[in-house]
C-alpha cells in the first residue's frame, strides 16, 4: 500500500536502450496495466521496479523513498511470474510461508497467515501436494497466495495468466480484480493481451518501442488514442485505416479516401481540424462507427470478402480504396460473404493521424 | 524401413560392442572362476573353466581377514572424502559458471576440460616432490587432496550442468522473498541441484576408488594403503595356493563400483550428457 513514482527511468543493456523515459505516477492502491506487443519493454521495467534489473537511468521512488539501490527483498514487494517459479522442492504451505521466515513471526504467526491466504484463494486443499501436483490455474492461486501472504506494499504481475487456457484466463482476470478489491494493494500488471489490460486496470499504460505511448483509463485509451500505435493496438478487431486528404467542401469539411469518394467531417471538428487542409492524412474509424445499413445519406457500397459469426455479433471484413477494414454487425443482419452491402459512416467517431509522426490530431 | 548400408552399419556396431564387451568380461569371468574354485582346482587353470566344487569360502575367508577390511575401509574413506572434497571445491566455480555471464567464460571452460586430458602421469614426480615438500607425503591427506584436485575439472563441468537445470526465475523469486544470494544458493539453488551433484559425487567416488597410481607413489605403509595398492602387493608375492583368495579379492573390490555404476547408470548418463544436446 504505497504510491509508486517513475521518474525518466530508463534501461539500457549494453548499447540496446530497451526502456526509455519511463514517467509515471501510480497512485496509492491503483490497479495500472502495462500492455504492448512482446518486446517492447513491459518486463524489463517491471522487472526494474521489482528490483531485478539494475536501473540505468532516473529515479524509482515507492511511497516515499527512493528505491533504486534497494535489493528486491528490501522494496517490501511481490511479485507473480509468468511460469509461476514455485519451489518445486516444498510443498504449497512451504511455498507461500517462505517469503515469512524473515519477519521474526512465530510459527503460530506464519501458520495463521498461511491458512488465511489460502482461504482467500481458496487452495486450502492443496496445502500438502507439491507444485508438480498441481494444474496450471492451481499453481497460479499458489503464486498468488505467495504473494499475498506478506501484505506488501506492491504486487508486481509479469503475464501471469498467458499459460492458462482461453476459459481459465477470463476467470482468473475476475478472481485477481476480485482480491484486488478485498485487499487493496498499489498492482502493477504487465499484459500482452489488450482485453486483459482494458478489463482490469484502473489506468492502462500503452507501451510501444520502449516507450510509453500513451497513459489513461481503458475508455480514454479507446476513445481517445493519442497515436496511431494505440489506436491500432487497442481494440479487436482492430480501427480501421484510410489514407486521403482534409479538404474544404464549400462551408464543409470533407475527407477525400483513395477512390475518391469524400466523407464528411462533422462540423465541430472544423476549428480542431483548420490547420490541416490540404494535407496526406490517415483517417481512423471504428468498426463499431460503420454499418451495414443505407439508413444515412451516405453510404459507400462495397464487396465483402470475410464474415465471422461471433454470435452476440458478426464482424464483416472487406476492402474499401485499397486499405482492409472491418465492420461489426448484428448476427441476424449480417451479409454473406461475397455479397455487395451499402455501408454507412458515423463520422462522429473519427480520428484523424498524422502519418508523419503517427500522432492523433487532438479535438 | 532399414538400407541394406544401415543393415551392414547395424551388424558392425554389433560386432564392435561384442568384442568390447569380450574384452573386459573374459577377464572377469576368468576371475569369477578362479574365485569359486578350492585350492586345489587352481592347478586345472583354463583347462577346467567351470570349477567342479564351486565354493563360496574363499570370500568368507576374505571378508574375515582383518587386513583386508583395512584396505576396504581406507579405499571407502580416501574415496569418499576425495569425492566429497571435489564437490565441495568445484560448486562455487560450477555456480559462477551456470550464473555469471563473464568475459572468457567459454575459455575457461575449455581451459579447465584441457586439464582434465593432462595424464596422471606426467605429473607424477613434481607432485611427489611438492607433497614432500607440504609433509603430506604417508598421510591419507595428501592423497585426499590429489583426489580432489584430480577430479575438479569434470566435477566443475557436472555441477555446471546441475546448476543451469535450476531455473533463474526460482532464484529471483527467492530474492523477491527477501533471500540473500547464499542463502537462496543453499536453500532453492542447492537442494534443486542435488540429484546431479549426488551423480558428480558417485561418479567421483568410483573413479577414486580406481586410483592405483597415486597412493602406490604416496602411501608406503602397510596399514595405510587402500584395496587397490594391496592387492597389487599380494598380486606380486602370490603363489599358487593364494590364487584363489586373491581372486575372491579382487570381485569384492571392483563390487561396489560396479553396484554403484548399475544402479546410478541412469542419472550419470544423464548428468554426462545433459549440455551435449542443449549445447
Ligand atoms: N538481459 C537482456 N539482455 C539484453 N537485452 C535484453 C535483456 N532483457 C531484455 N532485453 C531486450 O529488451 C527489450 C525489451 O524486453 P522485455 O522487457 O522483455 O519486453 P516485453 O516484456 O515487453 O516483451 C527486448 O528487445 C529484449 O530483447
Ligand atoms: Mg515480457
Amino acid at each position: 500500500m504505497a504510491p509508486v513514482s517513475l521518474v525518466s527511468l530508463g534501461k539500457a543493456f549494453g548499447s540496446i536502450e530497451a526502456v526509455r523515459d519511463i514517467d509515471l505516477e501510480i497512485a496509492d492502491n491503483e490497479f495500472v496495466v502495462l500492455v504492448g506487443p512482446s518486446g517492447c519493454g513491459k518486463s524489463t521495467t517491471l522487472r526494474m521496479i521489482a528490483g531485478l534489473e539494475t536501473i540505468s537511468r532516473g529515479e524509482l521512488r515507492i511511497g516515499e523513498t527512493v528505491v533504486n539501490h534497494l535489493s528486491p527483498g528490501e522494496r517490501d514487494i511481490a511479485m507473480v511470474f509468468q511460469n509461476y517459479a514455485l519451489y518445486p522442492h516444498m510443498n504449497v504451505a512451504q511455498n507461500i510461508a517462505f517469503g515469512l521466515r524473515h519477519r521474526n513471526l512465530s510459527r503460530a504467526e506464519i501458520k495463521a497467515a498461511v491458512l488465511d491466504a489460502a482461504r482467500l484463494l481458496d487452495i486450502e486443499a492443496l496445502l500438502d501436494r507439491r507444485p508438480k501436483a498441481l494444474s496450471g490455474g492451481q499453481r497460479q492461486r499458489v503464486a498468488m497466495g505467495r504473494a499475498i501472504v506478506r501484505r506488501p506494499k506492491v504486487f508486481l504481475f509479469d503475464e501471469p495468466l498467458s499459460n492458462l487456457d482461453a476459459k481459465l484466463r477470463a476467470q482468473m482476470r475476475i478472481e485477481i480484480k476480485r482480491l484486488h478489491q478485498r485487499v487493496p494493494t498499489t498492482t502493477i500488471f504487465v499484459t500482452h493481451d489488450q482485453v486483459e489490460a482494458m478489463t482490469m486496470a484502473d489506468r492502462v499504460v500503452v507501451m510501444n518501442n520502449g516507450v510509453i505511448e500513451q497513459v489513461g483509463t481503458p475508455l480514454d485509451v479507446y476513445n481517445k488514442p493519442a497515436t496511431r500505435f494505440v489506436a491500432e493496438f487497442i481494440g479487436s478487431p482492430s480501427m480501421n485505416f484510410f489514407d486521403g486528404t482534409l479538404e474544404a467542401q464549400g462551408e464543409d469539411l470533407v475527407f477525400r479516401i483513395g477512390n475518391g469518394r469524400a466523407l464528411p467531417v462533422p462540423r465541430a471538428r472544423g476549428s480542431a481540424y483548420s490547420k490541416h487542409f490540404g494535407k496526406r492524412l490517415t483517417l481512423g474509424l471504428r468498426p463499431e462507427a460503420l454499418s451495414v445499413s443505407d439508413a444515412s445519406d451516405f453510404t459507400i457500397e462495397v464487396e465483402t470478402k470475410v464474415v465471422e459469426p461471433l454470435g452476440v455479433e458478426t464482424i464483416v471484413y472487406f476492402d474499401l480504396a485499397g486499405h482492409p477494414a472491418s465492420v461489426r454487425a448484428a448476427p441476424n443482419r449480417a451479409p454473406r460473404a461475397g455479397e455487395t452491402v451499402p455501408l454507412s459512416f458515423d463520422m462522429t467517431f473519427m480520428h484523424l493521424i498524422d502519418p508523419e509522426d503517427g500522432s492523433v490530431i487532438p479535438y | 524401413m532399414v538400407s541394406r548400408g544401415g543393415i551392414l552399419a547395424n551388424v558392425a556396431t554389433y560386432a564392435a560392442a561384442v568384442l568390447i564387451a569380450a574384452f573386459f568380461l573374459v577377464p572377469l569371468t576368468w576371475l569369477v572362476s578362479l574365485a569359486l574354485r578350492t585350492p586345489q582346482e587352481i592347478f586345472f587353470g583354463a583347462s577346467r573353466f567351470i570349477p567342479e566344487n564351486p565354493t563360496l569360502d574363499n570370500f568368507g575367508q576374505v571378508l574375515r581377514d582383518r587386513g583386508f577390511l583395512n584396505y576396504l575401509w581406507n579405499a571407502l574413506k580416501l574415496s569418499g572424502l576425495g569425492a566429497l572434497g571435489s564437490v565441495i571445491v568445484a560448486a562455487p566455480a560450477a555456480y559462477a559458471f551456470s550464473r555469471f555471464d563473464f568475459r572468457g567464460r567459454g575459455v575457461m571452460m575449455m581451459a579447465i576440460l584441457a586439464v582434465q586430458m593432462v595424464s596422471g602421469l606426467v605429473i607424477l614426480i613434481p607432485l611427489y616432490r611438492y607433497m614432500g615438500w607440504l609433509g603430506l607425503l604417508e598421510t591419507h591427506v595428501g592423497v585426499i587432496a590429489i583426489y580432489i584436485a584430480i577430479g575438479l575439472p569434470i566435477t566443475v563441468w557436472l555441477l555446471k550442468t546441475a546448476f543451469d537445470g535450476v531455473p533463474i526465475v526460482l532464484e529471483e523469486a527467492a530474492a523477491i522473498d527477501g533471500y540473500g544470494h547464499f542463502e537462496t544458493f543453499l536453500r532453492i539453488t542447492l537442494p534443486l541441484a542435488s540429484p546431479g551433484m549426488a551423480s558428480a559425487l558417485i561418479l567421483n567416488m568410483i573413479l577414486n576408488w580406481s586410483q592405483f597410481l597415486v597412493p602406490f607413489i604416496m602411501l608406503s605403509r602397510d596399514a595405510q594403503w587402500p584395496i587397490s595398492v594391496a592387492i597389487y602387493n599380494y598380486a606380486g608375492s602370490t603363489t599358487a595356493s593364494t590364487t584363489h583368495l586373491l581372486a575372491a579379492a579382487c570381485l569384492i573390490t571392483i563390487l561396489p563400483a560396479i553396484l554403484a555404476f548399475l544402479l546410478l547408470q541412469r542419472a550419470i548418463v544423464s548428468a554426462l550428457t545433459a549440455g551435449a544436446i542443449k549445447g
